[in-house]
């Protein structure tokens, strides 16, 4: 019986007489097993024996572990619940104002999550806005640090997650399956349990996890909100200060454990052949109608208090950073602005903005490089590559930003204190994700296309370049737009490895949040926000129609 | 009919220009470019952002050097730079309690230097051999929100004692930083212990624990947030509480009995990027000017007997501060008693 | 002088991990014909067509194109455009950059671009439409575009694989004339892959019938028609029925048959048969006869069972007394109908005899 000739050797062969492959194939290797494993090595050896006894013997950080779980899966579940709702009036009701409400809905991922914090702390905070007015006209003292007011803060911050990915499942269901139903006598209530609520529930679960694991690993709201009520990440950050690596190494591993569950719970979840895809693409079909006249008033109600919220938090902050001193003194001034925003010292917009921007091209490129290395050519250990790969999106930043101070301050490489390492941060955290998204896109090329460009006289690099970028320039283009907004907003990632020449936006509001200087926080956070609008301003004009943003 | 040839020409250029643009920056941050400005120099600062951009400004315009800063507690400063010792990210540590500096400096991580303008400078309150120079005086204090009090506690007297802090009736209402890991909150306790003895120093903070509303991580929030009605004691310097008065906050001072105090000081990181500028910032700090920006703005006093007692500055020669607070045994003391301390939790 | 064999393969062999995709193909094309690779799927004629275009290499055997043996060429180098069966149209190039992206790789000048992707959409008649993008056209107009970018290369050999197969029944009749023609204008030699006979027949110089990874039979349309070299090809192309006979007598041009308890028959036997052989007789549905006057050299009782009105036949499903089932067509007839028991006869000269063979 005759035998194929593949196998390993085969593969290698093949591999060794293309040298350009290789060469993509090696760096994907090194940089994988630099950036990713040797760090998580490292991180688990410098963990050590006693400093696990310490954990478990000093009752401080069994309450920090149990009260981030606890105030992530309230976060987690209001959130899903807000987002739920919000989505649901979205695409399923007649209100007016979908646009705005969509539009409001995006607004947040323009600015860090610990934006949401400050601008808690300017209304609801002991001295805030509101509590103020509260007090003084109703004798009323608002106290919501700690668990309550994170719980809020929280919510808010990571609903617009919930939303977007609930909203992709809700509009992947088929409209047919609802009029069905209703034709079948289903109404109200009835229709929605038995029928939407049940194909939007993988989605749903997914949109869950996915608040939960973000915010388990926030740093920077439990630090400003937190007060007494002590948080892992927080802690974490405390040992590093306190030079005590091996019991942040603990800590990390544990704040891992979780995150590493719902890494495998997604992937069950999603691959558990789901009758509406967790991120679906909108399906055509009748025109839903299923929700009465009272729902969608309520419905609407609902939304424009969130709305509100939302627009409210925005509106303090850029408040504050106009006025001299808000509250006190009201004059505007464009004096925060200058001083922190366009300053030449300490630039930390300008800084965010080239970080940000050169780690989001890298990501890009690489997630590239490994989506077509792993897709269309072969090699041994491409299953494990492919895992590495992977792998980070399950760590929560606050463990990468660890592990890479752990890893790189010491030891055979030092790249402390570089820009290098921030970009390299960055990039672990968003390379991932573009990986994933072209390596679908790159499965729906039709292999065939390749091969007619090959058939017509292409080689590899030609057809790499002339047929397959071009086809999946507008999954590049959106990874890129998402790294960028993304490592613009970075925190917890970053908070370990910044440097005095390296000082970025979200760094600079939380500090000034914490030390109170809230007019340069919020003047920082107004520059933030405005890098980010612009530089998406510019790309949306370079690119026109082949990039979606402000698509409302 | 020629077809549309695909616009390759467009794509370089854009690379082009991002390219340029972005070897410019680098360049730029790295001080490359002569003419206006030369070099920088990089800062980690224990003082207040706003006053430390007041100096280094003044310092930019007279010398032409530009500044990149990062504000950081003293506990996180000082960790900083001893971890960075095999490559130090900052030129110059500016402020943070003497003791602080000691410790580096006993750690090798700083750079002896004898400024010039220093000589006027009393010996206790810089280092011998130059490695930290002293830049203002602070004794601790208690801040008291006045609204705040009269809403809570009417006519009641206002504490005069640490050991007042004690009363349950200011459960939740003070506001001190962590003095296991706070340079301020630890000048206090080192204060307390050389005066009561350290076993009577860790119970009282031991019972001082419930009253404390939060701990926070720096040395100023306490008062800020006494100031804005979060609590109604806060335990800071006194010279913060001063420049949160100033700014029109309904705030009153004690300086107790026993309160210990710290001279900010100002040292030079060993092997930092610029050394150069360093040296010259540590003059320019120690002339006239710095001092009077500083002193005014945090009312604290000045180490350099030329420079008077700002204007709503107190002078805390009138007060029952510990006069005898040695700050070298404080800093001896350091580590054991933040080790005792933090088993407190 | 050009070599007449365009492609030879020698012994070609495939395996796809357990399967046996091809087996001992031995394959000359002649210059300038049209061959049909015909099958149904899985049969190996599509793996056969990529390898000749270098997407697979072979296990064992020798591919030649034009002279020059290709077994480690790589499919960029092999000169073999290919019409695919989904387009395969690059979907963000106008159709004219489709067209010329071959000659563009080729670094050809541009005026001799523009020359040659004019002709070549002459050819396939889409003059005007070269500045449209894919999505914008039809899918008949799409498959122009395929075979012009194919065409465009002035190769001597063009591959299609099944490029028809998405297209409406009237559109393919349509396309095929217009295939047939360009090929024979420019005298390309064309392998084309179909699982459809009814293409096979009427546009190839030779059909390749493909069985199970192996070539059963390399004919003319007629030949494979009318002289199906095994029972396998005989019962894919057509309908056929089949009568199993066993040899009486023969010599070398014919042979005795009987069957069952008839009257033996004498027909033609190009093989070489033994006597008290089982063979097979095919005979063509058409070319047999229900009550005809004439009669024929073969005959046989039957009852009528069913039968279906085709338009331009009825085709009638009948039994005889051995109980097996005769298909006959029968054409023209007008009104009449047959039922109940008929004669089904047949001249002897459209029985054609097959060797048995185990498949």
């Amino acid at each position: 019986m005759m035998k194929e000739k593949k196998g390993t050797g085969e593969s290698m062969k093949r591999l060794f007489k293309d040298p350009s492959s290789l060469i993509l194939v090696l760096t994907s290797f090194i940089f994988l097993i630099l950036f990713v494993i040797y760090p998580l090595i490292v991180v688990v050896f410098t963990s050590g024996f006693d400093n696990w006894g310490t954990f478990f013997s000093k009752p401080r950080y069994g309450k920090a572990l149990l009260n981030t779980i606890v105030s992530s899966s309230l976060s987690a579940l209001t959130a899903t619940v807000v987002g739920f709702i919000y989505a649901y009036a979205i695409n399923y009701s007649n209100i007016k104002g979908k646009k705005f409400f969509r539009f409001i809905a995006f607004i947040p991922l323009l600015a860090p999550s610990v934006m949401s914090g400050l601008a808690f702390l300017l209304l609801f905070g002991r001295g805030g806005m509101i509590s103020q007015w509260l007090n003084s006209n109703f004798n009323i003292e608002l106290d919501l640090y700690g668990l309550p007011g994170l719980w809020i803060v929280q919510t808010i911050s990571y609903f617009p997650l919930a939303y977007m990915t609930i909203t992709g499942v809700l509009r992947s269901i088929s409209p047919n399956l609802e009029i069905a139903a209703q034709n079948l006598g289903a109404r109200g209530f009835k229709l929605f349990r038995t029928i939407t609520l049940k194909l939007a529930l993988p989605g749903v679960i997914n949109a869950f996890l996915l608040v939960a694991i973000n915010c388990f690993a926030d740093f920077g709201n439990p630090k400003l909100i937190g007060g007494n009520y002590s948080l892992l990440a927080v802690e974490i950050y405390g040992e590093i200060i306190n030079n005590e690596p091996g019991l942040a190494s603990v800590m990390g591993i544990i704040l891992v454990i979780p995150a590493l569950l719902v890494f495998w719970l997604q992937n069950k979840v999603l691959s558990k052949g789901s009758y509406s895809t967790i991120t679906g693409k909108p399906v055509s079909g009748l025109k839903r109608i299923t929700t009465s006249k009272k729902t969608d008033t309520m419905l609407f109600i609902f939304n424009s208090l969130i709305s509100l919220f939302i627009i409210s938090m925005f509106a303090i902050t850029i408040l504050y950073a106009f006025t001299k001193n808000f509250g006190r003194d009201n004059t505007f001034t464009l004096d925060h602005i200058m001083k922190v925003v366009f300053s030449s010292s300490s630039p930390a917009v300008l800084n965010s903005l080239v970080l940000s921007l050169i780690s989001a091209v890298l990501a890009v490129a690489f997630a590239l490089v490994l989506a077509y290395v792993i897709i269309r050519k072969p090699f041994p250990g491409k299953k494990a590559l492919d895992f590495t790969a992977v792998l980070p999106i399950a760590l929560p930043g606050t463990f990468v930003g660890l592990a890479l101070i752990v890893a790189f301050s010491k030891g055979p490489i030092v790249l402390q204190g570089s820009a290098a390492l921030i970009v390299i941060a960055m990039l672990l955290k968003q390379m991932p994700v573009g990986y994933r998204g072209l390596t679908a896109a790159f499965k729906q090329v039709d292999k065939s296309i390749e091969e007619a460009a090959t058939n017509l006289g292409a080689n590899s690099q030609k057809t790499l370049s002339t047929i397959v970028f071009p086809m999946l320039q507008k999954t590049v283009v959106a990874n890129f737009v998402y790294a960028f907004m993304k490592n613009m907003n970075t925190l917890s990632t970053i908070i370990f490895l910044i440097t005095p020449k390296w000082v970025v936006a979200a760094v600079s509001i939380f500090n000034y949040a914490e030390t109170g200087t809230y007019y340069w926080a919020a003047a920082v956070a107004v520059g933030l926000m405005g890098a980010t609008l612009g530089t998406l301003g510019i790309i949306k004009l370079i690119f026109r129609d082949k990039v979606k943003i402000f698509d409302f | 009919m020629a077809r549309q040839k695909k616009n390759k020409s467009s794509i370089i250029i854009l690379s082009v220009i991002a390219v340029v643009l972005i070897a410019g920056f680098f360049g730029y941050k790295s001080g490359i470019f002569g003419g206006k400005t030369k070099g920088k120099i990089t800062v980690y600062s224990i003082f207040q952002e706003e006053e430390a951009r007041k100096i280094l400004d003044r310092f930019k315009e007279e010398t032409g050097i530009d500044y990149d800063i990062l504000r950081l507690p003293s506990g996180e400063a000082v960790s900083r730079v001893q971890n960075e010792m095999a490559k130090p990210q900052a030129d110059f540590l500016m402020g943070g309690p003497a003791d602080s500096h000691v410790v580096l400096k006993d750690a090798g991580a700083l750079q002896a230097y004898v400024s010039p303008n220093a000589s006027d400078i009393a010996d206790n309150m810089k280092d011998s051999e130059g490695f930290w120079t002293g830049f203002y005086l602070n004794p601790i204090a208690i801040g008291i929100n006045e609204d705040r009090w009269k809403e809570k506690y009417g006519n009641d007297p206002y504490p005069e004692t640490f050991k007042d802090l004690l009363d349950p009736k200011f459960k939740g209402e003070i506001g001190m930083s962590d003095p296991a890991t706070s340079g301020t909150a630890y000048t206090a306790v080192a204060s307390l212990a050389q005066v009561w003895g350290q076993d009577e120093m860790i119970d009282f903070v031991r019972q001082l624990l419930p009253n404390l509303k939060e701990r926070p991580k720096s040395g100023i929030e306490p008062i800020q947030k006494a100031a804005k009605g979060e609590y109604t004691i806060g335990v800071t310097f006194l010279g913060d509480q001063l420049k949160i008065k100033k700014q029109g906050n309904p705030i009153v001072s004690v300086v107790p009995e026993g309160a210990g105090y710290e001279v900010g000081a100002l040292s030079i990181v060993k092997n930092g990027p610029n050394t150069e500028a360093a040296k010259k910032l540590m003059d320019f700090m120690l002339t006239e000017e710095p001092g009077t920006i500083y002193t005014s703005s945090a009312f604290s006093v000045s180490v350099k007997p030329s420079i008077p007692v700002p204007e709503g500055g107190i002078d805390i020669k009138t007060t029952k501060y510990n006069t005898s607070y040695d700050l070298w045994t404080a800093a001896s003391q350091r580590k054991d008693l933040q080790n005792a301390l933090k088993d407190l939790k | 002088m050009e070599p007449q064999v365009l492609l030879d393969l020698k012994n070609v062999n495939k395996v796809f991990g357990n399967n046996h995709v091809l087996r001992d193909i031995n394959l000359q094309i002649e210059r300038g014909k049209f061959i049909t690779f015909l099958g149904p799927s899985g049969c190996g004629k599509t793996t056969l067509l990529r390898s000749i275009a270098g997407f697979y290499t072979v296990d064992e055997g020798e591919v030649w194109i034009d002279g020059k043996q290709v077994n480690d060429l790589p499919p960029y180098k092999r000169g073999t455009p290919m019409v695919f069966q989904e387009y395969a149209l690059f979907p963000h190039m106008t159709v004219f950059d489709n067209i010329a992206y071959g000659l563009d790789i080729k670094k050809r000048p541009e005026e001799e671009i523009e020359k040659r992707v004019k002709g070549a959409l002459a050819q396939v008649k889409l003059t005007g439409l070269e500045g449209r993008y894919p999505h914008e056209m039809s899918g008949g107009q799409q498959q122009r575009v395929a075979m012009a970018r194919a065409l465009v290369m002035n190769s001597p050999i063009i591959l299609l694989d099944e490029p028809l197969s998405n297209l409406d029944a009237k559109l393919r009749e349509e396309v095929r004339v217009e295939l047939r023609g360009i090929q024979q204008d420019l005298g390309l030699t064309v392998i084309y892959v179909t699982h459809d006979q009814l293409e096979a027949l009427s546009m190839s110089d030779y059909v390749v019938v493909f069985n199970k990874g192996a070539i059963d039979q390399y004919g003319t349309p007629h030949e494979i028609y009318y002289e199906p070299r095994t029972q396998y090809v005989a019962d894919f192309i057509g309908t056929t029925n089949f009568i199993e006979a066993t040899v009486l007598e023969h010599n070398e041009r014919e042979a005795l048959v009987s069957y069952g308890k008839e009257t033996p028959t004498k027909v033609l036997a190009k093989v070489l048969v033994n006597k008290g052989e089982q063979v097979l007789l095919s005979v063509r549905p058409e070319s047999l006869r229900i009550n005809h006057p004439d009669g024929g050299e073969f005959c046989i009782r039957a009852t009528v069972k069913s039968s279906m009105f085709l338009g331009e036949k009825e085709r009638y499903f009948l039994e005889d007394n051995a109980g097996k089932e005769w298909i006959v067509d029968a054409y023209d007839i007008g009104q009449t109908h047959y039922t109940g028991e008929v004669v089904i006869t047949a001249s002897a000269d459209k029985l054609h005899l097959i060797k048995k063979n185990n498949d």
